[in-house]
């Protein structure tokens, strides 16, 4: 947030777009399953109201509305997505450990982050037992979390960037999950605004 | 009406582009209400008014230029009253955000659904809205409620 009038910025509409710096995987997954997904996104819409920010709730709301497992290793970027979502919880949960001035209330970005991982674990769990191992390995590469509430601030940037690249990616394969990440995007950049 | 945006991209745009109108026709409303108020809400209601009306002037452009034509505002907008004091304005102010955040993010989902290069200007177009969208939103709900500032899926629900 720049505060140099003593005001929050108005949004940073005149932003670059967001960069497109991670491989493409829309094709395989384009190649491997079925347009028109359109379920998706409904049943995200239908089960958000009840969940409210919390996790599981979404998750399981979503997962009974989904097909059978695919047999693949599930998408990269869905794989990255959730690394993501767990780097920052971790990071979240660290500056709250340091603890010092309240400056913001953590607790609402552990909500966010808690809903897009759940959100995205009811998409992976299309993906059967495959989707579990995968999931492990993808954590364990995702880096070490933040710390500071600088670094959170970073973190939460460069998550809302690459989420965006995720959504322009996903979008031709997967309309409904690219809007959702659109949102996810839109989400990270305000709190990055936040902690600024 | 373009041939090469589809139907339903070029509705979507169109809400978009009217909950624009009715954002600049909100802050107009409620500005007054927040002479006074903490924390520079009335300078930000005049930094997000200037914001909304570039971004009508810049989307009206834009559908010119493909021959579209833009909807015009509406001449009032009743769901929008009463503002009675300066926290009811800046809770208007949360809440026509979000709708332009929701009407930006129906835009991205038209949009997605189509390769055309037209299409994928949209859909760019339409992140960077969205965006820009949930962060006044939350600029907003920050003066209101402090620890709800954020929403998970901004656009989507409540957000």
């Amino acid at each position: 947030m720049s505060e140099q009038s003593g005001q929050p910025s108005a949004g940073g509409d005149d932003e670059a777009p967001p960069t497109r710096d991670e491989p493409d995987t829309a094709g395989r997954r384009s190649a491997a399953r079925p347009r028109g997904r359109r379920w998706f996104l409904g049943g995200l819409l239908g089960v958000l109201g009840v969940a409210a920010g919390a996790g599981a709730g979404v998750g399981i709301a979503v997962a009974r509305r989904l097909p059978r497992p695919l047999p693949h290793r599930p998408p990269a970027d869905l794989l990255a997505a959730r690394a993501a979502e767990s780097r920052l919880l971790a990071g979240v949960a660290a500056v709250q450990r340091r603890g010092g001035a309240p400056v913001v209330d953590l607790a609402q970005l552990r909500r966010d982050h808690e809903a897009h991982r759940a959100v995205i674990d009811a998409e992976l769990s299309r993906f059967g037992p495959a989707a579990a191992a995968a999931r492990t390995r993808a954590a364990t590469s995702a880096g070490r979390p933040p710390d500071s509430l600088a670094a959170l601030r970073t973190a939460e940037r460069a998550a809302a960037r690459a989420a965006a690249a995720r959504a322009g990616r996903l979008a031709a394969s997967d309309a409904p999950l690219a809007t959702v990440f659109a949102s996810i995007a839109a989400c990270e950049a305000t709190h990055a605004e936040l902690l600024g | 009406m373009s041939a090469a945006l589809d139907p339903a991209v070029v509705a979507a745009w169109q809400g978009a582009l009217a909950a624009e109108h009715q954002a600049v026709f909100a802050y107009g409303l409620l500005g007054p209400r927040l002479r006074g108020a903490p924390g520079g809400q009335l300078g930000f209601a005049v930094t997000c008014s200037d914001a909304h009306e570039a971004i009508r002037d810049a989307e009206e452009q834009a559908m010119a230029s493909l021959a579209i034509r833009p909807v015009p505002p509406a001449v009032d907008y009743p769901a929008l009253y009463p503002v009675g004091d300066a926290a009811a304005a800046a809770r208007l102010a949360a809440r026509v955000e979000q709708d332009c955040a929701a009407a930006w993010r129906a835009l991205f989902a038209a949009a997605a659904a189509h390769a055309e290069p037209v299409a994928t200007a949209r859909r760019d177009d339409a992140q960077r809205r969205l965006t820009a969208a949930a962060v006044r939103a939350m600029q907003w709900r920050r003066y209101v409620t402090p620890a709800a500032a954020t929403v998970a899926f901004p656009g989507i629900a409540a957000g």
